[in-house]
């Protein structure tokens, strides 16, 4: 048994072919009608089955002829389609002589079954003359063009739709791509980024963010021609290191100095990490101005050393205090008078706010040695 | 008791020589650490009086001249001043004095605290005398003695430091803390008593030690 298979796509051909020859049929193909046809009128075949939507000439075109032709009328012909799946479609496939109407998707052994059923039964299928009658051509074309066109719109509006869900994401992307755009070119920490070469060196600049431009003094089209060299005042030749431990930790965290496109340098605080994108590997920098915190930490050992000069002179004058004291107490004693044994009570009075002062002062005292340890200052202001 | 008072402020010398001597004391004074030294050469008294704040040279450089001199070095000193008493002072100096006195005083609370600290000082040296019948290495007992000496010098120190501003490091309002100093006096403090009472045991010493001088606990500690 011979069974011609038309489509115009090579995977359904193939699928096809490969089921009905498995169940032991000989097939040939064509991949429109026009094809088909002429292969038909070279050997004849037992079979057709054909899709319908195909270029040059279409499963209902090519049905047509089939059942037109007083030779080839009689063989057993199947639409099995996945385009023309309404019952209209169906009714007018069945309407111009095919014997039977298949929607995909349907089970491989389903199909195989109505294949066979229609071979056994082959040499009862009644000549089409009585239907090819009653479809005038006239009809046959406007029931053709609705189908054809019905078809066209639905792929049409499939099209469409499409379009609207690529032109959707298209509008998200490009929003995320906004919002990341926006976030990284507002923080506060000047970002650099680039590509790692195969010798473990970096390459210059190929992204930066506004604030780095801003910070450097330079422009975006300035910057991205750079290397960390131009804008490191420490750069060592050590950077292989930093790589290798980049490498090894995924990041890394230094102090260094940046040099503006003016000369002046300013202190930083830089982190380090490295990614990949592909087969890339590449470095995100991101360096956050430490001048500020630099100038306050001057600001409180400047405050520190006021606070000490002045707990200094309060111990003094305490000492100060004491000495007239104990010569007043002194005299006091030794002058036994009425007047004494109050003189002894106030200067008690006046010891005791002496050593409320000297309370306050080792207070003092013991908050200064707290931010020397705690707030990383040694005793001339330095950092330690 | 012959005293040595030293003090810049001359009507302070005169008043507490004057006191003293009529509360039976033997007072010699000077009025500069250097007139202090070349007294010290004629004459060694029984305790030295010491200010602290003097002009040129001060009350700490004189106690440590007189530490550095064979001759003087044993002579306790306690220093009589208008300074309040700090950890410093205690970390710095704590090793070479025998006492802290805070001025002012009523003469004859200057004279019952001059007392105390002798009677003190006369009770431990009876328990030393007392070490070296019990034990024949009189070297051995030399070293625990100043080990003893040194001992509760320091833990002296620190109870008048803790009379004084204790609450201040206990209680106090603002989270700062016990600064590390404190915390190495105290630790140097323990660890002296340990070793003293360990050598006590040694040589067999603990049955003349009388109970009050067999305590080691130290005041001031870390609160949380």
């Amino acid at each position: 048994m011979k069974i011609l298979v038309a489509d115009d796509l090579l995977d359904n051909r193939y699928l096809l072919e490969s089921a009905l020859k498995s169940s032991g049929y000989d097939v040939v193909t064509a991949s429109d009608g026009r094809e088909a046809l002429d292969i038909l009128h070279i050997a004849p075949v037992d079979m057709i089955i054909s899709d319908i939507l195909m270029p040059n000439m279409d499963g209902f075109q090519f049905c047509r002829e089939v059942k037109k032709d007083r030779k080839l009328r009689k063989i057993p012909f199947i639409f099995y389609t996945a385009s023309y799946t309404s019952p209209e479609d169906k009714r007018f496939g069945l309407g111009i002589g095919a014997d039977s109407y298949i929607v995909k998707p349907v089970q491989p052994g389903d199909f195989l079954e109505i294949v066979e059923g229609l071979l056994k039964g082959k040499d009862r299928i009644m000549p089409c003359e009585a239907v090819l009658k009653e479809i005038p051509t006239e009809e046959y074309l406007r029931d053709y063009c609705s189908r054809v066109f019905n078809q066209l719109e639905r792929k049409i509006s499939e099209l469409e739709e499409k379009n609207q869900a690529l032109l959707r994401s298209e509008s998200a992307l490009k929003n995320s791509e906004r919002k990341f755009y926006e976030l990284f070119n507002n923080i506060s920490e000047a970002v650099f980024m680039q590509k790692v070469g195969f010798r473990g060196e970096r390459s210059s600049f190929i992204e930066v963010n506004d604030t780095a431009c801003r910070r450097l003094g330079y422009s975006r089209d300035e910057l991205l021609g750079m290397n960390t060299s131009d804008i490191n005042r420490d750069y060592l030749k050590k950077d292989s290191e930093k790589i290798s431990e980049l490498k090894e930790n995924g990041r890394i965290n230094f102090e260094a100095l940046h040099l503006r496109k003016d000369g002046s340098a300013f202190p930083v605080d830089v982190t380090a990490r490295l990614f990949k994108m592909g087969d890339d590997e590449y470095i995100v920098s991101l360096a956050r101005d430490l001048t500020k915190e630099k100038e306050s930490r001057v600001r409180e050992s400047e405050a520190l050393e006021r606070i000490e000069d002045n707990l200094i002179q309060l111990s003094i004058l305490n000492d100060e205090i004491r000495n007239p004291l104990a010569v007043i107490t002194g005299i006091a004693c030794i002058e036994e008078s009425e007047g004494s044994k109050e003189i002894l009570n106030q200067v008690d009075k006046i010891n005791n706010i002496i050593r409320r002062l000297d309370k306050g002062w080792l207070e003092s005292a013991k908050i200064r040695n707290y931010l020397m340890k705690y707030h990383g200052f040694s005793d001339d202001g330095e950092e330690i | 008791m012959k005293l040595l008072i030293v003090d810049d402020n001359k009507m302070l010398v005169e008043i507490y020589t004057t006191g003293l001597m009529e509360r039976g004391f033997e007072v010699i004074y000077s009025i500069s650490g250097s007139e202090c030294l070349n007294i010290l050469k004629k004459e060694i008294p029984d305790i030295i009086l010491m200010d602290i704040m003097m002009p040129c040279m001060d009350g700490w450089e004189t106690l440590m001249e007189i530490r550095s001199n064979p001759v003087t070095k044993n002579i306790p000193v306690l220093m009589l001043t208008a300074k309040a008493l700090t950890i410093e002072d205690i970390n710095d100096y704590g090793d070479y004095i025998d006492g802290f006195l805070i001025k002012p005083f009523t003469l004859d609370g200057l004279s019952e605290r001059i007392h105390d600290f002798n009677n003190k000082r006369q009770e431990y040296l009876d328990i030393v005398s007392e070490a070296h019948k019990i034990c024949s290495d009189s070297v051995k007992v030399d070293e625990w003695a100043e080990l003893g000496r040194e001992f509760y010098v320091i833990k002296n120190l620190v109870s008048v430091f803790e009379d004084e501003y204790g609450e201040l490091f206990r209680d106090s309002s603002i989270k700062t803390g016990l600064p590390d100093i404190l915390d190495r006096i105290m630790g140097k403090c323990r660890k002296r008593g340990e070793i003293f009472f360990e050598l006590t045991d040694e040589l067999g010493l603990s049955g003349i030690l009388p109970e009050e001088f067999r305590d080691n606990t130290i005041c001031i500690t870390r609160s949380g």
